[in-house]
């Protein structure tokens, strides 16, 4: 049930964790996911996350080490 | 959308066959031919034959007729057709060349009249094709102006067209005989002995040949059957009897109909089918669906007019994934009726050619049919009788379901669904017709949308499957976490081993030690730390130590190979490694942190405890060749936790045996779980947690309250004969669930549960209590931690019943996996059912919603493998297979032993090493799951028409043929030898052959040291049996613990043994 490799367009999105994943571009972005401003098939579109997605920790807990270091 | 044109081949084709109907009419046949059946008949006779309820090739028709009926004139009516068609009056025996028709020149037409029969049983006749006419006719009156007439007619006489034809000449010639005049009735210059005489004749041409090969080709690679979600398994054997659901496209959504049809310049007909399509794929979770289609199969004007059974079935396969909207779908299945009818294959021909290996249970070729009529012929009346329809109650199925549309008076289309009860419940195909209702609807409303977002479900029914995915699932808050849950739970015994009892006080003591220790050597929050240490009591408190140290630990486990070990540990940057026993060089550049050193009293400093810092960091085998990582948020932890303790009444009195392995990732539950609840673990060393006796010894001294292990090691506990304490709890998960393993389970203990989950998930996403059903084993409903929905391509619910993707949400998720952004993307998707922003995990199995409302596990999407609760990319065990020398190409699949476990196969191309040596190679690289049982040697792998592997058509290993030369000697190989057949399905087996090359796997010889314990009264050890991998030397192995154990007697028993054997 893996999409097959096709032209099916995708766009890359992002979540307020900066979570990245990929979302169909002709249907609406589920709720709470952002138009990470990058579209193409799905393979390019994970390729993109592959440069993008540098700490994949969630942004939350990104956050909490740094105010915690801070402190 | 233009409608397609035909190529200019095309025409020429259209044109030259045109004329060739026109110079070769059916001819008269030599009145002493014999003539044979045609094509059509001679399936239905066969068929007939062959059938348990041969009452299914009848077609009824039954009519209600209101006003005066003459019964006498009616009689000759009918007997006056049946004088002008030989088919009414035609018999069919068996001759040297096949059946023929027996063709009487006069015969009597089968007419009663009989008030006090029941529409129904007049109905329902057994035709004995030999004897008797394939017409029977019943008048049944109901009053002076009132009766019911009930036609029966063999389908080797008639099909749909027929019976309007039949229905038509009686009505002429009964208004004739009323009027005193002659009936005007078209003169029939051929005879149906005729056509099928010139049907054979035309048979012999090439060119039908040709056409039937084009159409052989195109089914090639189709599915073995279309598998619509049955609510019951398929019979062996179809009846061929069935129900009808009747409902209707009511007339405003038909005008939209016509009206897209035109639009797309196709006819209704066309646009139903390509819907009709959508609708079976969608359900049985297939792009490519094979339909039947009727074909009238007359068309030439001698024929016309004719009785009998010219109906061809048309056989269009297509593919809805290929179709990218609404209007490329239609014009696509235009071109594919077109093609069909064209070509005009008689189906006998085309079943024939593609010589389906098919069992009886399912039908050649197609398993459901559609149909479109713009009106229903009129009946209009019998004389002064007004004729309308009489519904005749259940009826027949000659597919597993068949849509029959036709055009009301009203503007609407009436749909009939004909389908076979063995399968199906009325109310699932009921639901059908709604679903077809909705997705007309949606298709006429956006020709342009892409067909792949064409509604399957209706609206209420697609909330109502969101509903039951996501209805358990807490998220309002994380729950206590670990190291809190831990420090609070107690006093009490805390963990066990062989080495005997610790409390609460010296967990809690040894893991602050060890953290403050941790924290001296530079872990701080966030930082992993490699755990490698053995089963023993220390491992739980050296978890929970990392954690209460702010890190996150890696389990390692300590027989993987040392490559392996290093890699993680590299790839995870592990801040310092935990361990009682590391090789030498692993962790170069970090602190080793020995399990037993002393160290003095300490708390560590408080960490504040984000709930998203990631508790564990577990590694699992990796498509890319390479292990990969899966970080678990202590948020997901302590949900799942909460929901277990809750689920399985964990507290003080839990005792809990844990055997997994620690890098497998329901070990954190395990070692854990039941010490966040003030309750004992007993960690099992590796050898209790590995042979069945010694766990099974283990837990009749031991009396934990609660077991978890995978089902293949329950199987073998099974085959102890072992009876556990009926009281004991035990959870079961890992692999899929054999029926075997079920049945014992629900026997024997009173609270069982089949487990499911991912560790992307964290742990445990599922349970299933188990009970009655051993069959197909389910696995259950979410935890409160997760919500599950079974989805399809495109992330939105597929109908009940129909297989889809799993995919897992909720607040219990794990982060991904870290370093590798593309691969957590793609897994971890956004979950548009859940909170916003929320994610959802995209696991590859293929499961369904049973009737029972269950989910079942019916497989995996993609080359993932499950052997003894190991998730194995076959992608990683190929990359080590190619890194051995000699090796060009490598394949790995999942093939069954003998006893029905799963094991690997490696199938390899190049100047391939002996197995023992690649067996050895892969060891330095793979731990011992991940080393496939058996190599298959090939010249090159068979490549599918794209070109990859196809892995469907690798050769099966080939059975063992043994040297003669090689052959077992003396009793005690010939035992060992027998009962290694028995475990590795073998007939022969050679005397120096190693057990792993025979297919062997360390749980097959885990059953072996059992077998052999149990056949020659010796206590054989699963590790010596490591060392001695042929017959001969587990013979003489055998013979020696023989002679050690005599040597070991008293000289009375020794005595009293040899008086017995002499």
């Amino acid at each position: 049930m893996t999409a097959p490799e096709n032209d099916e367009q995708f766009t890359v999105v992002r979540n307020e964790e900066e979570q990245y994943s990929v979302w169909w571009s002709d249907r609406t972005l589920p709720a709470g996911w952002f138009d990470a401003g990058f579209t193409g098939t799905r393979q390019e579109c994970l390729d993109h996350i592959d440069r993008v997605w540098i700490d994949m920790r969630p942004a939350s807990l990104r956050r909490f080490m740094t105010a915690n270091r801070a402190a | 959308m233009s409608a397609p044109t035909l190529s200019n081949d095309r025409r020429r084709l259209l044109a030259e066959r045109l004329l060739s109907r026109q110079t070769r009419p059916v001819p008269r046949r030599d009145p002493a031919a014999v003539a044979p059946l045609s094509f059509a008949q001679q399936r239905l006779w066969l068929a007939d034959r062959m059938a348990a309820r041969p009452e299914q090739f009848c077609v009824p028709l039954a009519l209600r007729l209101s006003g005066p009926v003459d019964a006498d004139r009616l009689r000759a009516a009918f007997q006056s057709v049946v004088d002008r068609h030989e088919v009414l009056r035609t018999r069919y025996r068996p001759g040297a060349g096949g059946p023929v028709q027996i063709v009487a020149a006069r015969a009597t037409v089968d007419f009663a009249v009989d008030p006090d029969l029941d529409p129904a049983s007049a109905a329902e006749y057994r035709y004995d094709l030999e004897t008797d006419l394939p017409l029977r006719v019943r008048l049944i009156p109901r009053g002076p102006h009132e009766a019911v007439l009930v036609l029966t007619i063999h389908h080797i006489a008639s099909d749909s067209w027929s019976v309007g034809l039949l229905f038509d000449e009686v009505r002429e010639a009964y208004a004739a005989g009323l009027e005193n005049r002659p009936a005007d009735l078209p003169d029939l210059p051929v005879q149906y002995a005729d056509y099928a005489l010139w049907q054979h004749a035309q048979a012999r041409g090439d060119r039908l040949a040709a056409r039937v090969e084009t159409a052989r080709q195109a089914l090639e690679g189709a599915p073995e059957s279309l598998e619509m979600p049955h609510d019951r398994p398929r019979p062996a054997t179809r009846t061929g009897l069935g129900a009808f659901h009747r409902t209707a496209l009511p007339p405003d959504l038909a005008a939209r109909v016509h009206a897209a049809a035109r639009a797309a310049k196709v006819t209704p007909f066309t646009l139903l089918l390509a819907l009709y399509r959508v609708l079976l794929g969608r359900h049985a979770g297939t792009g490519d669906v094979v339909i039947g289609i009727p074909a009238a199969g007359r068309g030439r004007p001698e024929i016309d007019r004719l009785i009998g059974c010219f109906l061809n079935m048309l056989v269009v396969r297509g593919d809805i994934g290929a179709a990218g909207t609404v209007s490329d779908l239609i014009a696509a299945e235009h071109r594919r009726v077109l093609a069909a009818i064209e070509a005009e294959v008689p189906f006998e021909r085309l079943v024939e050619a593609v010589a389906p290996a098919r069992g009886t249970g399912v039908t050649p070729l197609f398993q459901t049919t559609f149909s479109y009529r713009p009106a229903e012929p009129a009946l209009g009346s019998l004389g002064p009788a007004a004729v309308t329809p009489y519904d005749l109650p259940g009826g027949v199925a000659q597919y597993d379901l068949a849509l029959d549309l036709t055009g009301t008076a009203d503007g609407g289309i009436a749909a009939v669904w004909a389908y076979d009860d063995e399968l199906f419940d009325a109310a699932t195909v009921a639901a059908l017709a709604g679903r077809f209702a909705g997705l007309v609807a949606a298709a006429v409303a956006a020709p342009a949308g892409p067909v792949a977002d064409l509604p399957v479900l209706t609206p209420a029914e697609h909330d109502d499957l969101l509903r039951r995915g996501r209805a358990g699932v807490r998220d309002e808050d994380t729950g206590t976490d670990l190291c809190t849950a831990v420090w609070s739970a107690g006093p009490g015994p805390a963990v066990s081993d062989a080495d005997g009892e610790r409390d609460y006080a010296w967990l809690t003591g040894y893991a602050d030690r060890l953290a403050a220790h941790l924290q001296s050597l530079g872990v701080r929050s966030g930082d992993r730390v490699g755990v490698l240490v053995g089963r023993r009591a220390e491992l739980p408190a050296v978890l929970l130590a990392v954690a209460r140290a702010g890190g996150t630990w890696v389990p390692l486990d300590p027989a993987h190979p040392a490559d392996r070990l290093r890699y993680v540990l590299a790839d995870c940057g592990a801040r310092a490694l935990v361990t009682d026993g590391a090789p030498a060089g692993l962790a170069d550049g970090i602190p080793v942190v020995e399990v037993d050193a002393e160290r003095p009293d300490a708390v560590p400093s408080p960490v504040p405890l984000p709930p998203e810092r990631p508790a564990y960091l577990i590694y699992t085998s990796g498509s890319t060749g390479r292990p990969k990582g899966v970080a678990v948020p202590h948020a997901a932890l302590s949900r799942v936790f909460r929901a277990l303790r809750a689920q399985l009444r964990f507290g003080r009195h839990t005792r809990f045996v844990a055997v997994s392995t620690v890098a497998f990732d329901v070990a954190q539950l395990e070692l854990l779980l039941p010490l966040t609840a003030g309750g004992h673990v007993y960690v099992a060393d590796a050898v209790r947690a590995t042979e069945p006796g010694a766990l099974a010894a283990l837990v009749d001294a031991w009396r934990p309250t609660t077991v978890h292990a995978t089902p293949s090691l329950w199987r073998l506990l099974a085959q102890l004969d072992w009876r556990p304490d009926p009281g004991i709890q035990v959870l079961c998960g890992g692999e899929a669930m054999p029926a075997t393993v079920a049945a014992w389970l629900s026997e024997h203990v009173a609270e069982a549960y089949n487990s499911y989950g991912p560790t992307e998930a964290t742990i445990f996403a599922s349970l299933h209590r188990l009970g009655g059903d051993a069959a197909n084993t389910p696995i259950g409903w979410p935890l409160t931690s997760h919500t599950m929905y079974v989805l399809d391509a495109r992330l939105r619910p597929v109908p009940p019943g129909a297989p889809g993707e799993l995919v897992i949400g909720g607040p219990a998720l794990a982060h991904g996996y870290p370093r590798l952004p593309a691969r957590t993307a793609a897994q971890f998707v956004p979950d548009p059912y859940g909170p916003a922003g929320s994610r959802m995990y995209r696991t590859g199995d293929v499961v369904r919603v049973g009737p029972d409302g269950h989910l079942r596990f019916l497989g995996r999407d993609d080359h993932q493998i499950k052997v003894r609760g190991f998730r194995i990319e076959a992608a990683e065990v190929e990359a080590a297979l190619t890194a051995c020398p000699g090796v060009t190409g490598a394949v790995v699949t999942a093939g069954r032993d003998a006893s029905g476990d799963a094991r690997l196969v490696g199938h390899l191309t190049g100047d391939v090493p002996a197995p023992a040596a690649l067996r050895a190679m892969l060891r330095e690289r793979l731990p011992d799951y991940m080393v496939p049982s058996l190599f298959v040697t090939l010249g090159a792998f068979p490549l599918t028409p794209t070109g990859k592997v196809d892995r469907a058509a690798l050769p099966e290993p080939g059975p063992v043929t043994g040297d003669p030369a090689d052959r077992p000697q003396g009793p005690s190989e010939e035992v060992v030898a027998r009962i290694w057949g028995e475990l590795l399905g073998l007939d022969t087996v050679p005397a120096t052959a190693n057990f792993f090359d025979l297919g062997g796997h360390s749980l097959t010889l885990a059953r072996l040291a059992f077998a052999l314990g149990a056949e020659f009264g010796v206590e054989v050890a699963f590790n010596g049996l490591f060392e001695r991998q042929t017959v001969t030397e587990q013979a003489a192995l055998v013979q020696e613990l023989l002679v050690a154990q005599i040597l070991a007697l008293g000289d009375d028993e020794a005595g009293e043994q040899l008086r017995r054997l002499s």
